[in-house]
């Protein structure tokens, strides 16, 4: 009798198929609920906009830059380098009442390429967009063509279903993006995204400055006049000049940063100033061509791009009083070029300028 | 998109595909009564068996044409070189063609590691396999493989790219059945098996990675107590990072039916080197053993020539891993200790706890110039080691230890701030290291336990394995969610 309730007992019972159901169905049901509380919340913006209760955090531009310009409601964008990124849009509203809301798109160190797939994203968004302000940093627009500072997270942006499990499945974006903000109730404030935190006067700083600079080693040869030219050429026709054209009533408001003399420096050791100056040149000249383009050129500001001991952080981030300034000049044309005539004029004005300034001086104070 | 088996793609796609077709696969022979299905004349190829190589191609393609195409290559010459020594039967010549073919495939291991040109992801472990095939050929070990068995047997995927290295003859003997396919037990002890090597891999190797990669970049700047800790955690990163792809590979091997030699067992356990190497990466050292060793003389032409062959096989074993002098160093150091062990009379009279301590800080030592590779990464480390005791942290070295997962909890039990946490977060990951490693059965060991709770087919044995499962899934749940921060196997690159 005994053997025989034993026998029964292990006819019934099968541990394998116990483990094997039990685990498949687990492991399902838990990734099948991770997979929905992201999906419903959707940190990146991949899925919907976001949910008007929900404290989003916002830090992260690769992965949450294109989900706000295809899924936020704006009329105008603010994009390029880490040059924008202390911009308040706040400033933009009150300064500028024709674009009540403003969206800031920054990409540190954006190249052009870069540029461009905000600019796409942007556009395929359906929002009337009225203006687009970019920064031109002349440095990038000779980058190597289709090339981004820093690989895009592609799954976050091309339309394969399939890989949106790096997404949906990420332990990151679970913890830092849906429950972190749940727990903390602290909501990034978007008129300031990307905006740094460096307001404490101990960076602004010649001491800061210098202790953290290295100058570039003296090159003898000049740099030729025309050596920036067909790469910039070639990124504007193939990143930029496409959106100007299928976007004329969009107004395309591009600015030149004002870089510190210590820059310039760089540039004066490097022996590239005219390379630099004249590949600028063609960058307004190009753009200017447009109807629909403002150039802004803020690297003549003589009080600005001097104040070493209190206005920079390094040789070209400056503080976001700088970045008011700028918008109260979109706003009333300060700074605005027209032509390369004006342009050249303002090129000797610099020229001028870093002729007489005194950087043995300024380097002296380390 | 490389097919390393902590990716999305091979859990949930290639792995389940590969299963359901090779399963379909043999089923279908199960009713055709196994008749196997000869392609061309050379070549007993069985559906099953053809199969699982198609999938170990497109497995390997997955890490590009360029590495597919060198790896086709040498599985090629490799084979030409097995049917010229099956032709060639006269003493002389047939040790002139094994030189060349041992030359043949070598040469191209010498140019990748050494040369200008990046190295082909498991090149390092096919060469070791192929040799280990022509070798048994030439000794007539070897006289009736078929092309297509030999194909499977060089890419059989989960062994291709980082072993164990098995000899052709081990290998086919877990595939003599055509069509054989393994019972529920044996496929839920795989699974088991593969969620464990799959933990060890992501959520303990990589987590040690971070501090490792972190201190080896900067090790002039590191404090001392940071040094001491980067190398034991370079020590535990490393072990957790091979063991646990040798249990992955092992698991889905068994999930196929094909079972691979085990090639850890506790290393960190041993009471001194030679046991050590027993027990890591064991079958490394039986490649050794058997084509090197005992060839040479092994212990039969007397002491010197033994320790000579010892040290010899040790120098040889860290040029395998690398072209730096690091890789050489950590031979010579690993070959002069094993040669001092075999020169004692007898094993020490010491507690086994000291032994074993010793064999681990040895060990631990001895990975320096292999994870530094550059000698003065390597010195700088050693400088900072031999410098005065210091038990302060810099707060750059305490956040790479920091764990979202370990820290939320820590902050809400109202730990104050991030240096504590992470401080914390830090003597968590070591001691639950360190118990696994010294303390806890390992993979393989629980796996076999589990399998054997399963054969017990009681209602309590269904309760606890429902448990084991309920756990099973937590680790996979929390590996999966970290595929998005994975790195590459340390091995890979050897």
């Amino acid at each position: 009798m005994i053997t025989n309730d034993i026998d029964k007992t292990d006819k019934r019972s099968h541990p394998a198929k116990v483990f094997l159901a039990c685990f498949f169905l687990l492991s399902a049901l838990g990734l099948l609920a991770v997979s929905l509380i992201i999906a419903r919340i959707d940190p990146f913006f991949r899925y919907h906009a976001p949910l008007a209760d929900f404290p989003y955090v916002v830090d992260n531009q690769l992965s949450q830059n294109i989900g706000m310009a295809e899924r936020f409601g704006y009329d105008a964008v603010i994009t390029g380098s880490s040059m924008t990124m202390n911009f308040d849009t706040d400033d933009f509203t009150e300064l500028l009442p024709a674009h009540p809301h403003p969206l800031k798109l920054t990409t540190n160190g954006a190249l052009p390429h870069d540029i461009d797939r905000i600019l796409d994203a942007a556009f395929r968004s359906g929002n009337e967009i009225r203006t687009v302000f970019i920064a031109l940093d002349p440095s990038t627009w000779t980058a190597p063509s289709g090339a981004v500072k820093y690989p895009w997270p592609e799954y976050l942006y091309d339309r394969n279903p399939f890989n949106d499990v790096k997404y949906l499945w990420n332990m990151e974006v679970l913890l830092e993006y849906c429950l972190r903000p749940l727990a903390e109730h602290e909501a990034t404030d978007l008129s300031t995204v990307y905006a740094t935190d460096w307001e404490d006067d101990l960076y602004y700083t010649l001491d800061w400055i210098l202790d953290h600079y290295e100058e570039p080693a003296a090159v003898a040869v000049e740099t030729p006049k025309d050596a920036y030219l067909p790469e910039t050429k070639r990124n504007l026709e193939q990143e930029l000049l496409p959106h100007i054209d299928a976007h004329p009533e969009t107004e395309f408001c591009f600015f030149f940063a004002p870089y510190s003399v210590l820059y310039w420096h760089g540039v004066l050791q490097e022996n590239h100033l005219e390379a630099t100056l004249s590949q600028e040149a063609l960058l307004a000249e190009t753009l200017l061509s447009r109807r629909n383009v403002r150039v802004f050129w803020f690297q003549g500001l003589e009080e600005v791009i001097t104040d070493m001991d209190g206005g920079y952080m390094d040789e070209i981030h400056f503080r976001p009083a700088i970045n008011r300034m700028m918008v109260r000049f979109f706003a009333d044309g300060t700074c605005e070029i027209r032509s390369r005539e004006e342009l050249e004029v303002r090129f000797d004005a610099l020229r001028r300028l870093l002729e007489g300034y005194d950087f043995d001086a300024l380097l002296s104070g380390r | 998109m490389q097919l390393t088996f902590p990716t999305y793609e091979f859990v949930f796609f290639f792995l389940p595909v590969v299963l359901a077709g090779y399963y379909l696969t043999c089923g279908f022979l199960r009713r055709q009564a196994s008749r196997p299905v000869v392609v061309g004349r050379m070549a007993g190829l069985k559906p099953d068996r053809l199969f699982l190589t198609g999938a170990s191609l497109l497995f390997y393609l997955s890490f590009g044409l360029y590495n597919f195409l060198i790896l086709c290559l040498q599985a090629i010459i490799g084979w030409l070189f097995y049917l010229l020594l099956q032709r060639t039967k006269r003493p002389g010549p047939r040790s002139y063609l094994m030189a060349a073919a041992v030359a043949g495939v070598l040469t191209p291991l010498a140019f990748f590691k050494y040369g200008p040109v990046s190295m082909p992801v498991a090149l390092s472990f096919t060469t070791f396999s192929l040799l280990s095939f022509l070798t048994d050929a030439y000794r007539g070990e070897e006289d009736d493989a078929a092309f297509g068995d030999y194909l499977l047997f060089y890419f059989f995927f989960p062994k291709l790219l980082q072993g164990p290295i098995t000899r052709y003859a081990d290998f086919m003997k877990t595939v003599r059945t055509p069509g054989g396919l393994p019972d529920g037990n044996t496929f839920a002890q795989a699974v088991f098996c593969f969620v464990l090597g799959l933990s060890k891999k992501v959520l303990l190797a990589d987590r040690l990675a971070r501090p490792v990669d972190f201190a080896y970049r900067v090790p002039g700047d590191l404090l001392w107590m940071e040094a001491v800790l980067a190398v034991v955690a370079y020590a535990f990163q490393i072990y957790f990072d091979f063991s646990g792809y040798c249990d992955m590979g092992r698991a889905v091997a068994r999930m196929l039916g094909y079972d691979l030699p085990r090639n850890f067992r506790q290393p960190y356990r041993s009471q001194n080197i030679l046991e050590f190497w027993r027990r890591w990466h064991s079958t490394l050292s039986q490649f050794f053993t058997r084509y090197v060793y005992i060839p040479l003389g092994g212990n039969r032409k007397g002491r010197v020539r033994m320790l000579a062959i010892t040290l010899l096989i040790f120098l040889l074993s860290g040029i395998w891993h690398g072209s730096g002098w690091g890789f050489l160093l950590w031979g010579a150091a690993h070959g002069l200790l094993a040669c001092t062990t075999k020169l004692l009379p007898r094993p020490l009279r010491l507690p086994r706890a000291l032994k074993t301590l010793f064999t681990f800080l040895f060990v631990t030592a001895a990975w320096i110039p292999f994870r530094a590779v550059d000698p003065d990464v390597t010195l700088a480390m050693l400088r900072v080691i031999a410098d005065k005791p210091w038990l302060k942290l810099h707060n750059a070295f305490i956040d790479t230890w920091t764990d979202n997962l370990l820290w939320y909890p820590l902050k809400v039990l109202g730990v104050p701030d991030i240096r504590t946490g992470g401080t914390i977060c830090l003597w968590i990951v070591l001691a639950v290291s360190a118990l696994l490693i010294f303390a806890a059965p390992d993979a393989q060991e629980l796996s076999e336990r589990f399998g054997n709770r399963l054969a017990a087919r009681s209602p309590a044995s269904c309760f606890r394995v429902g448990l084991a499962a309920l756990c099973c899934a937590g680790l996979f749940l929390w590996c999966v969610l970290s595929f998005g921060e994975v790195s590459s196997f340390v091995y890979f690159q050897f």
